[in-house]
């Protein structure tokens, strides 16, 4: 005999531990089943595209580390790479690279916080984010003696970076990056073959390949459904087309395939790293920067540059009508568009697989509402 | 090899002898629609395998003062090249678009977007509700017209 059952409405949020910010969702239930939900977005809305269009290009390299502002530097290169095609400015060498150092470095720690909060949310309390958060430090210290700041670098400037590294930056980082290695190795070692981790992350929160291009997603929960596409490969942008590494894939596109494909993405940009530094050695000393005028005023026309972001492809659409300031500022989040195919992932699951599959989107709350 | 823009220019007499009336205007990297047959050349670009623009990147609005312009972003993932799709509305009150939400369920919250910034809707797009703002509110602060939430 089928008992019948009254369906529930939960709010979720918006000041919910597991909502990584001010996130709301409103979630139909039978039992424990989730039958539907609605994701409420603009808790933290401020408006970014549209301030952008009162300040000058330069003045919004700033506004670019307050998007996501847990990769601040893969936000301040998408803007400045879309601002340089715009205006036609090209980049010394030895800025590319040191570029390249920074976002992969900065793709590492985001990677550290994705999989150290997705287990948190799973359950694990303490322990995994506490190892990720130890290496993500020792991150952060290498950008401190790079910029000063250790969150909000305003590093990455149009035509370049906005001074040389360090001395003592490149042997830092090659501490890091022998570290590092045995440190992967001690997390793979904690969670890879965990008995609870695959019981509440394999199968769970599943979306298909189809599924995943016809909502747009993008980054590393669409690789985890198998499609073969990172632009850092396909678009090779910047100098990308230097350095071999290999494009992680999943199979299922459940919650274990994205924490599987942060976790292989993590070497792979060691590697990136390693290879960028040798082949910055052999650089001759030159300028980072190329110079551009403060005011700058890029001619008219408009331009659509996408990188691949730590949490996937992120786009900046600027138009310009020739003077100081930008005529529309657009910016395409990644983490916005993933989170739209929350309800794809979750409807027919259990409630308690609804806080681990949105943890493994990996979102930025600051990068949604803009 | 790297991701190829499409040529607007060629892509438009191809556009044109499918769709006879439908480019308005075409550049180096993109193509501008007629806003009636949007739908038509959006599934065209889709679903013919020369084409093969499966992936839908971004949509956003532009406000020209006297007009709107939408801009699509499609990308061939397999063929590895992208395009820029433009159409134009007239600016007025009951500004509307075909909604391309059941063609690319990703068009769902662009649209949304769209529509609570800049006062455009969406025919066809299942929810109008509010993205970023409360439900009551009704201002289009992305206009370039717009002066301050008390106006």
């Amino acid at each position: 005999m089928t008992i019948k059952t009254e369906l529930m409405a939960l709010n979720i949020g918006p000041h919910h531990p597991s909502t990584h910010g001010v996130f709301r969702m409103r979630v139909t239930l039978d039992g424990e089943v989730v039958k539907d939900i609605e994701p409420v977005f603009g808790y933290l809305y401020r408006g970014l595209e549209k301030l952008a269009e009162g300040r000058t290009y330069t003045q919004n390299i700033p506004l670019t580390d307050r998007l996501d502002y847990v990769s601040s530097m893969s936000c301040n290169y998408g803007y400045c790479l879309a601002v340089e095609k715009l205006a036609s400015i090209q980049v010394p060498e030895r800025a590319n690279y040191i570029r390249i150092i920074v976002c992969e470095l900065q793709r590492m720690i985001n990677h550290m916080i994705a999989v150290g909060f997705f287990i948190n949310d799973l359950g694990a309390f303490g322990t995994p984010i506490m190892y990720m958060w130890r290496e993500r430090d020792k991150l952060l210290d290498l950008f401190e003696m790079l910029c000063g700041q250790r969150f909000l670098y305003n590093y990455i400037r149009i035509g370049g970076v906005s001074h040389d590294i360090p001395p003592e930056f490149i042997p830092a980082v090659n501490k890091f990056l022998d570290d590092y290695i045995g440190y992967h190795k001690e997390m793979e070692a904690l969670l890879k073959e965990n008995e609870i981790l695959k019981a509440r992350t394999i199968g769970t929160g599943v979306i298909s390949a189809d599924r995943a291009i016809n909502t747009s997603m993008s980054g590393p929960c669409l690789r985890a459904t198998g499609v073969d596409w990172d632009l850092r490969r396909d678009k090779s942008y910047s100098i990308y087309d230097r350095f071999k590494f290999d494009v992680i894939i999943g199979e299922n596109g459940d919650n274990y395939d994205r924490y599987r494909v942060r976790m292989g993405e993590l070497i792979e940009s060691h590697s990136i790293v390693r290879q960028a530094l040798e082949q910055l050695e052999d650089l001759q000393p030159g300028p980072v920067r190329t110079e551009t005028p403060n005011l700058l005023r890029p001619p008219k026309g408009d331009v659509y540059v996408a990188t691949e972001a730590p949490k996937g492809e992120l786009g900046f659409y600027i138009v310009s009508n020739g003077s100081i300031a930008p005529y529309r500022w657009h910016v395409r989040s990644p983490d916005f568009i993933n989170l739209t195919a929350l309800r794809e992932m979750v409807i027919g699951g259990m409630i308690a697989d609804l806080i681990a599959t949105f943890g493994s989107i990996d979102i930025c709350l600051a990068s949604v509402d803009r | 090899m790297g991701l190829k823009e499409l040529k607007g220019k060629e892509l438009a007499s191809r556009i044109e002898d499918h769709f006879p009336g439908s480019v308005v205007e075409r550049s180096d990297i993109s193509v501008t629609i007629n806003s009636h047959t949007i739908v038509n050349v959006m599934r065209f670009l889709k679903e013919t395998p020369d084409f093969d623009l499966s992936y839908l990147n971004n949509i956003t609005a532009i406000d020209c003062l006297n007009s709107c312009e939408v801009m699509y972003r499609i990308t061939s993932m397999r063929k590895k090249h992208a395009l820029i799709i433009k159409t134009k509305l007239c600016k007025q009150s009951d500004a509307e678009l075909p909604s391309i939400a059941h063609l690319w369920q990703g068009a769902r919250f662009f649209e949304r977007d769209i529509c609570n910034l800049f006062g455009i809707r969406f025919t066809d797009n299942s929810t109008a509700e509010q993205v970023a703002w409360w439900e009551s509110f009704d201002k289009h602060v992305f206009e370039k017209n717009h002066t301050s939430l008390q106006s």
